[in-house]
């Protein structure tokens, strides 16, 4: 039971007076910049990114962090259901009937049902995390750099593959981000590729450069483009005062809660994917589970009008799917979502490297992080329901101040952290590519995965043929190697399933994809 | 992509909501820009493809050569931007279906915009040209000044009317990040003309 002694320990570490602090400024932050409307969890610590830098301890940093990464989900599924614009693509599924209930007047509801079951799916995960980062780590050290070439082939194409509509839009992104990711100098021989001798191509162009253009300035860009047609209104909290959930609520909400954990935790932890896809199958599942038996309550509200299962289920599968992320990242180093690969970052501006000596190497760091996660799912749980007044304030912050905000901040993000010029016009000029990618649909997310992973990739590849003579059967012998390459396949033909299943059964193909962007 | 032009795309500019006449009518033909998307993303990677292999010269190409990876991601890129424009050319709706026309919600459609929807170019195109002015001026203007010049022209070109409102913004945001970074964070940002 070492790892509850190591727990205690992280506790110990947390429940200090500064870190605690740290702690409470971490997911207030997180919740304001996460109801910020088309801010997700990403940008928002791309953009918190220097002033976490800047703390001495990289142990208050991170609780910080945990609290960033938590605070940002709890306000960005009040956004979606109050105003229906989803700041990343693992809330759409609550978006669709969270803004339905908002919208037949039953907002508290959603939002209680949205911050209950993400604490619930919160903690019951953080105690998988805790119950198999060790072990999954201690695993991980056997592998070799073959497999390490295997995991990131199959998260980024299981990212690629299964996130958008259009599997060739996914591929060409994917070839941008690992375009960008050979920007600079070779890792191993320090050859010079794509720098146009320009000096400041030759260190690469930083992920927090590429995730604050894609998502801050190609957003607002998108946004300025079609100011008209944004949706404005908030929907109505409704009196104060009256109970936030019935006991008809609370007895449809538990089960898909656990469901949507079910479901969010191990898809989370498989190195494929992040949120997007557990999201999607919770929703799915809930509302095939509510048509069968709807002839029993059938005037209850369903699917398409606000059903509270449909709210329920896929907010606990995206909280139970963060900390389930944390397992790759943490133990293998391999970021399956965008806000991973800035978490990624940042451990590496911090000079740690994840992967599976970190439980060894910084273990009081670690254990910190994850106990952090425990007391801020808690105090997110406070924060959220009785002060969710003041957020819809910020709801209300007008378009054109929140955008003109937000460009500022991104400038400040990147010229802070680079202080350089030519670092920020890197950053605008990949907002302007943003921008004609959110327009013509290009999904964002293998853009992120292909610059972080594709050097991870290329590095492990190299290394894995170096130690065999250049004998390219290490990716085919090795049972690991083999088995996750063969899963990678499978996800590129995992999207046309549905498609082909349709067709025989002669019906035409599901328009419902796993969200657009990130 | 870096050096694709805007392209004129039919309908007005964005006083006008999604009314159901000129939705109707660019619902008729096909848009233009996913053809030019697909033929500037070609053309870009075939340049860079040219790139990657000019690199190589004469060195071995051996399996861990670093000049390995550059070729196989330009020719993926050279690869799915000859697919993407080919179905471009052949059936344009195909990748973009036309959104059926929805019944209900309002709200619901603007939350997933369409490259069928017409789109103003101009504010985009504007705000980019502030945000260039913004970060060349950064470093000699200062911080303070040049933040809230540029935070009062871009609230003034995303259509905020209230002037009085944003000054005040502008100034107190400028100025509370600036003294929060400088005196709190310890990072050091220009100061430029205004005695700070």
């Amino acid at each position: 039971m070492s790892f509850l002694s190591d727990l205690l320990g992280g506790f110990a570490t947390v429940l200090s007076p500064e870190n605690l602090l740290y702690a409470a400024i971490g997911v207030t932050v997180g919740t304001f910049v996460g109801v910020l409307p088309g801010i997700g969890p990403a940008l928002t610590i791309a953009l918190l990114l220097p002033i976490t830098f800047s703390l001495d301890s990289p142990t208050g940093a991170f609780i910080m962090f945990a609290g960033i990464y938590y605070g940002a989900m709890y306000g960005g599924s009040t956004t979606s259901i109050l105003l229906n614009t989803p700041g990343e693509s693992a809330s759409v599924a609550s978006a669709i009937e969270g803004h339905q209930m908002a919208r037949r007047g039953r907002a508290k509801a959603a939002l209680a049902t949205a911050a209950i079951g993400s604490f619930v799916a919160g903690t019951i995960s953080t105690i998988g995390l805790t119950l198999f980062a060790e072990p999954v780590a201690s695993l991980a050290v056997t592998f070799r750099a073959s497999d390490y070439f295997a995991l990131a082939v199959l998260a980024m194409v299981s990212v690629t593959a299964l996130v958008g509509r259009s599997l060739v839009r996914g591929l060409m992104s994917l070839s941008l981000g690992l375009f960008i990711g050979l920007i600079g100098l070779d890792q191993l021989t320090g050859q010079a590729r794509f720098t146009w001798d320009s000096m400041q191509l030759f260190e690469g162009i930083d992920i927090v450069i590429v995730i604050v253009g894609l998502f801050a300035v190609g957003e607002t860009l998108h946004v300025a483009a079609r100011l008209g047609r944004l949706p404005e209104t908030v929907a109505p909290l409704g009196p104060s005062g009256k109970g936030w959930m019935s006991r008809e609520d609370w007895s449809r909400s538990w089960r898909p809660w656990l469901r949507g954990t079910a479901v969010g935790f191990p898809f989370g932890a498989l190195p494929a994917g992040g949120a997007d896809i557990p999201t999607f199958l919770s929703y799915t599942f809930e509302k095939n589970l509510s048509q069968r038996s709807q002839k029993i309550k059938s005037d209850k509200a369903q699917f398409g009008k606000g059903a509270i299962e449909g709210v329920a289920g896929p907010e606990a599968a995206n909280n139970a799917a963060f900390s389930g992320v944390l397992i790759p990242l943490l133990t293998l180093g391999i970021p399956t979502s965008a806000t991973a690969a800035v978490m990624l970052a940042s451990f590496q501006g911090f000079d740690i490297q994840p992967g599976p000596q970190l439980f060894e190497k910084s273990s009081t760091l670690v254990w910190a992080l994850i106990a952090s996660l425990y007391i801020g799912n808690l105090m997110l749980l406070v924060l959220n329901l009785p002060l969710i007044r003041i957020w819809i304030k910020v709801l209300k912050i007008p378009r054109p101040s929140l955008y003109a905000g937000i460009l500022v901040f991104a400038t400040l993000g990147v010229y802070a952290v680079s202080g350089s010029v030519d670092q920020v016009l890197i950053a605008y000029g990949v907002g302007v590519l943003g921008f004609f990618m959110r327009r013509y649909e290009f999904p964002i997310a293998p853009v992120i995965l292909g610059v972080i992973l594709g050097p991870m990739m290329e590095l492990q590849f190299r290394r894995a043929l170096t130690v065999s003579n250049g004998d390219l059967s290490v990716f085919y012998t090795r049972p690991l190697t083999v088995a996750l390459l063969a899963l990678a396949a499978v996800a590129i033909v995992l999207p046309y399933l549905p498609r082909i299943i349709a067709k025989a059964r002669g019906r035409s193909a599901k328009r419902l994809a796993f969200g657009e962007d990130d | 992509m870096p050096e694709t032009t805007p392209e004129p795309e039919p309908g007005p500019s964005n006083t006008d909501g999604p009314g159901p006449g000129p939705a109707v009518e660019s619902r008729r033909r096909a848009p233009i820009g996913p053809r030019v998307v697909g033929a500037v993303l070609l053309l870009t990677g075939l340049y860079l493809l040219w790139e990657a292999w000019k690199a190589v010269g004469d060195d071995e190409l051996t399996i861990i050569s670093p000049r390995i990876a550059p070729l196989i991601v330009t020719g993926m890129w050279v690869l799915f931007a000859a697919i993407y424009l080919v179905r471009q050319l052949i059936d344009p709706t195909a990748d973009y279906p036309v959104p059926e026309p929805s019944d209900e919600d309002d709200d619901a459609h603007a939350a997933t915009d369409t490259v069928h929807d017409p789109i103003d170019w101009r504010t985009p195109a504007l705000v980019a040209v502030l945000l260039v002015a913004y970060v060349l001026l950064l470093e000699h203007a200062g911080f303070v000044l040049s933040t809230a010049v540029f935070y009062l022209a871009t609230s003034r070109v995303l259509g905020s009317r209230k002037w009085i409102r944003d000054i005040i913004v502008a100034v107190v945001l400028a100025l509370g990040v600036y003294l929060a970074f400088t005196r709190l964070l310890d990072i050091v940002l220009p100061e430029g003309v205004l005695p700070l």
